[in-house]
C-alpha cells in the first residue's frame, strides 16, 4: 500500500515538473488584456508577444468560451426546393476561434505529429458534439465551419506572427491578431502553442475580457434588464422622431 | 481628423457603417412613401445581408417602421389621403387575424415543415398579387388611352353587385366608397392571418386588398395602409423587445432617419404618379421580390445551416 502511495506521489511530482518545463519554454504577454466595446468600436488589433525556443514555431489562438449553437440544417424538399429542415445542435464549439501562424500549417504538419492538427479549425471537430435527429448529417461540422468563417468569427491566418533574432537559444515573437467587430462581451483566451518537429512542446495562455462600456452598456442593460420599458421607449422615440421629421418637411413648405 | 463612420450595435452584437444603414433606410423609405408598404419584406433581407442577425433585423425593422409610417401617415394626412374610419376597422380585423395567425404558426411548427409552408405562402401570395396587379394595371392603362377616343358606359361586375347586397353597409367618405363593415372586418382578419404567418406587417397584401376588394382610390389606399401599419408595428416592437430582446434601437433609429426622409420624398413623388402607374410599379416590385425568393428556394445555398429564428 505504501509503495502504491509512493508511486502516485512520484508520478504527480514528475507531471508537475514536466508542466512547469513546458511553461518555461513558452512565455507570452497580451496587450490589451481587456477590450472595451464603446459606441465607436469597429474591431481592434490584439498584440501577443513573448519568447520561445529558437528552433520552434509559434501558433497563437484567440478563443471564445464554448457554447451551444442551435441551428436548422437545410435540405431539399421533393427534390426541388431548399428548406430549413432538421434541427441540429453543436455543443462545445468556441464562439470565436482565430488561429495565427508564421508558417503554413502543412509545413508544420509535414514533420509528423497529430497534436498540431487539433490546433487548426478542422481540429475542433474532435471537441464539438453534434446532436441531430435522423441520419445524413455527415457534413454538418464542415458546414458549421463554413458558416462561422463567413461570419468572420473563425479564421486561420498566415504571416501575422513575426520573429526577432535569437539569442541564448530563445527567440522572441510578435503576433498581431485582428479582432472582428462582431464580438460579444465575455471571457476569451489567447493561447500560445510552441511547436517543434510536428509536436507541441510548450504552452502558455493569457485571459482577455471583452466588456461593453458607455452607451452600448447602458442600452444593453436596459434592453435585457427592463425589456418592457425598453420596448415602450423605443416605440415612443420612433413615433416622436417620425413626427419630428414630418414637421420639418412641413415647415420647409411640404405642401 | 477623420469622421467615425462605424457604430457598434449592442443588441445586434456587430458594428455597422453609418452611411450604409442610412442609405438602406432612405431607399426602402422612398418605396414605403410611394406605395404605402412598410418595406419589411425588403429591409429585413437587406439587413441580414449586411451581417445583422435575422431575428434582430426583423424586430429592429418593425421599430423603424413605427417612425417611418408615422412620418408617411403625417405626409399623406396633410394631402388628405388617410381614411381613418376604414383604417381603424381594418386594424381591428388585422389584430384579431394576427392573433389567429400566431396560433396557426404554432400548430404548423409542431407538425414540422412550417418554414416550407411559410416560404411557399410567400411565393404564391407575391406571385398571385404581383401578376394580377401587373396585368390589371396594364389593362387599365390601355383602356384609359382607348377611352380618350371612344368613351362608353361601364357595366357593373358581378363582384360589384354582390358587395352591394351585403349587410351593414357604411359610407366611407374619404375613400368615396360604400361597403359592408362586415366585409372590411373579414378582409382585415384574413390579411392579419397571412401577415402573422409570413411574419410581416402585411402592407403589400393590404394594398391590393384595398384597391381590388374595397375599390378604394390608390392615393387613399397608400395613406390608409401606412396608418394601419403604424399600429401593427407598435405592437410587434413592444412584444419583440419585451419577450425576445431582439430590438436594436440604435439600428432602428439610424434606419428611421434614412427612411423618414425617404418616406416624405416618396409621398411627394407618389402624388406625381397616376394610380395605374403606382400600381404597375408596386406590382413589378412585388414580382421581383417573388422571383428572388423563388431563386433562393431553388438554388443550392452557400451554407447548409441557418440559426434558429432566421428566415
Amino acid at each position: 500500500m505504501k509503495i502504491g502511495y509512493f508511486i502516485l506521489f512520484f508520478a504527480i511530482c514528475l507531471l508537475t515538473v514536466s508542466t512547469a518545463g513546458a511553461q518555461d519554454v513558452a512565455r507570452m504577454t497580451v496587450e490589451p488584456q481587456a477590450i472595451n466595446i464603446g459606441a465607436l468600436y469597429n474591431g481592434t488589433t490584439l498584440t501577443a508577444k513573448g519568447s520561445l525556443p529558437a528552433d520552434s514555431e509559434a501558433i497563437v489562438r484567440f478563443m471564445g468560451t464554448s457554447c451551444e449553437f442551435h441551428m436548422k440544417e437545410k435540405g431539399k424538399v421533393g427534390g426541388i426546393m431548399w428548406m430549413n429542415l432538421d434541427s441540429i445542435t453543436f455543443k462545445g464549439a468556441p464562439g470565436v476561434c482565430l488561429v495565427s501562424s508564421a508558417v503554413d500549417f502543412k509545413r508544420l504538419e509535414a514533420n509528423g505529429g497529430t497534436s498540431i492538427r487539433v490546433l487548426k479549425l478542422s481540429g475542433l471537430k474532435g471537441s464539438v458534439q453534434i446532436e441531430a435527429n435522423g441520419d445524413g448529417h455527415e457534413n454538418a461540422f464542415e458546414e458549421f465551419l463554413k458558416l462561422k468563417q463567413k461570419e468572420g468569427l473563425y479564421r486561420e491566418m498566415l504571416g501575422n506572427i513575426s520573429y526577432e533574432s535569437a539569442s541564448e537559444g530563445q527567440k522572441t515573437f510578435l503576433a498581431k491578431i485582428p479582432i472582428p467587430s462582431r464580438l460579444s462581451p465575455g471571457a476569451y483566451t489567447v493561447e500560445l502553442d510552441v511547436v517543434r518537429n510536428g509536436e507541441v512542446i510548450g504552452r502558455a495562455e493569457q485571459p482577455v475580457t471583452v466588456n461593453l462600456v458607455g452607451f452600448p452598456a447602458l442600452l444593453a442593460g436596459l434592453a435585457f434588464g427592463h425589456s418592457a420599458l425598453y420596448g415602450i421607449l423605443a416605440t415612443i422615440i420612433a413615433l416622436l422622431a417620425g413626427l419630428g421629421i414630418g414637421l420639418v418637411f412641413q415647415s420647409r413648405g411640404g405642401h | 481628423m477623420s469622421i467615425p463612420l462605424h457604430l457598434y450595435l449592442p443588441i445586434a452584437g456587430n458594428s455597422v457603417n453609418l452611411l450604409v444603414i442610412l442609405g438602406l433606410g432612405g431607399g426602402v423609405g422612398l418605396l414605403s412613401g410611394i406605395f404605402g408598404v412598410g418595406g419589411g419584406f425588403l429591409m429585413t433581407p437587406l439587413l441580414i445581408m449586411f451581417g445583422i442577425p435575422p431575428t434582430v433585423a426583423a424586430a429592429s425593422d418593425s421599430n423603424q417602421i413605427v417612425g417611418a409610417s408615422t412620418s408617411g401617415t403625417l405626409a399623406h394626412f396633410r394631402l388628405g389621403n388617410v381614411d381613418f374610419k376604414m383604417g381603424l376597422i381594418l386594424l381591428v380585423g388585422g389584430i384579431a387575424g394576427g392573433t389567429v395567425g400566431v396560433q396557426i404558426i404554432k400548430v404548423l411548427r409542431q407538425l414540422g415543415n412550417a418554414d416550407f409552408l411559410i416560404n411557399l405562402t410567400y411565393v404564391l401570395m407575391l406571385g398571385i398579387i404581383g401578376s394580377y396587379m401587373f396585368a390589371e394595371s396594364l389593362q387599365s392603362m390601355r383602356k384609359a388611352q382607348k377611352k380618350i377616343h371612344a368613351p362608353g358606359v361601364r357595366k357593373e361586375s358581378l363582384y360589384g353587385r354582390m358587395v352591394k347586397i351585403l349587410p351593414w353597409q357604411m359610407e366611407f367618405k374619404r375613400s368615396g366608397v360604400r361597403v359592408s363593415v362586415l366585409m372590411v372586418l373579414i378582409l382585415g382578419i384574413l390579411v392579419g392571418i397571412l401577415a402573422a404567418i409570413m411574419g410581416v406587417g402585411g402592407g403589400f397584401i393590404m394594398v391590393p386588398v384595398m384597391v381590388y376588394m374595397l375599390r378604394m382610390p390608390m392615393h387613399v389606399v397608400v395613406g390608409t395602409s401606412l396608418f394601419q401599419i403604424l399600429f401593427t408595428c407598435i405592437n410587434v416592437t413592444i412584444m419583440q423587445a419585451w419577450r425576445n430582446h431582439t430590438v436594436d434601437f440604435i439600428l432602428a433609429l439610424l434606419l428611421l432617419i434614412g427612411s423618414s426622409v425617404g418616406a416624405q420624398v416618396g409621398a411627394k413623388l407618389g402624388k406625381k404618379l397616376r394610380g395605374d402607374q403606382l400600381k404597375i410599379l408596386l406590382a413589378s416590385l412585388v414580382l421581383v421580390v417573388m422571383l428572388k425568393m423563388l431563386y433562393e428556394l431553388l438554388a443550392r445555398p452557400e451554407v447548409l445551416l441557418a440559426y434558429v429564428g432566421g428566415h
